[in-house]
């Protein structure tokens, strides 16, 4: 299944998502990649109902998304994380991933700022250096129209 | 009047919804069961989710709260309607200034999820394109 955006974002479905991504890179489909938030079963049925008829859509646990990817479904898919740690879970259990978009992580679990909408903690930083050894660009953008970071270097710049 | 018996929460992005209450306030004069919570960019899902428990709490009817959202699949819609699982919540998405200004005249007698309706109806009607509209006269 070929993935046309990775994106890490604390509100997973919403409008820079569903208005702002998924014209910009021709998805025809969301995975959310997590493991917890279908414990809730409230808030996966409203996620549920926000995404358009016109996409496919299904929550996915990290450890399965290489077998996803891996399949012969030809749709276009935009993946959503809602933590690096999840991006990485995914990747050590071989899903293949090239670029990592991070979109929202706000400041409440701590960290330092690199946008008003990117924090990046103790945690953060050592999953994206792990990534980058791995050869996974990692870049900060918000909307595609955006200004985008390269985290990594911006990290080893500032941090 | 709704007042005191339906309370109103407009959530939206940035500034609107402050402005969408004070705009309306210059048509239909102040409302005081109305109030507006603002998300912005840098707001974590938790904040939000808080200043819009404080907001119900802040204008809460007998009837319950209607929370106006700006857009549905927006995040203010998403947090918004979380909520739904509590007792005496509606949401009605696509907020516009209509539906402020029907509030001024709404039918007191009306139930949360009629109310809620209303508010719907006279927002979707109140759309039009004019050259439609003209040619139906």
């Amino acid at each position: 299944m070929p993935v046309v955006l990775a994106r890490v974002d604390d509100r997973l479905v919403h409008g820079q998502v569903v208005e702002g991504w998924v014209p910009f890179v021709h998805a025809d489909s969301i995975y959310v990649v997590n493991g917890r938030i279908c414990e809730d079963e409230s808030r996966c049925r409203f996620m549920r109902m926000v995404v358009p008829e016109h996409l496919s859509f299904r929550v996915l646990a990290p450890a399965d998304l290489k077998g996803v990817l891996d399949g012969d479904d030809q749709r276009k898919v935009l993946l959503l994380f809602d933590s690096l740690t999840d991006v990485l879970a995914a990747v050590q259990a071989g899903a293949r991933l090239m670029t990592i978009n991070v979109g929202n992580l706000h400041h409440v679990r701590g960290g330092v700022e690199v946008s008003p909408s990117v924090f990046l903690n103790r945690k953060d930083i050592g999953v994206i250096r792990e990534l980058f050894m791995k050869g996974i660009r990692i870049e900060a953008r918000d909307v595609p129209q955006g200004r985008y970071y390269d985290l990594y270097h911006l990290m080893e710049e500032d941090i | 009047m709704v007042e005191n018996r339906i309370g109103i929460v407009l959530v939206t992005h940035g500034e609107l919804g402050h402005a969408m209450v004070e705009t309306s306030s210059l048509i239909i004069g102040d409302l005081k069961n109305v109030t507006s919570v603002s998300v912005r960019a840098s707001d974590a899902v938790e904040e939000v989710r808080d200043l819009i428990e404080r907001a119900i709490d802040r204008v809460r009817g007998s009837e319950g709260t209607i929370l106006l959202v700006d857009m549905f699949g927006g995040t203010p819609s998403n947090i918004s309607l979380s909520f739904l699982a509590d007792e005496g919540i509606e949401v009605v998405t696509g907020v516009n200034l209509p539906m402020l200004t029907k509030l001024a005249t709404l039918d007191p007698n009306l139930k949360l999820a009629q109310a809620a309706g209303v508010l719907r109806d006279y927002g979707k009607e109140h759309i039009k394109v004019a050259a439609d509209y003209l040619s139906e006269k």
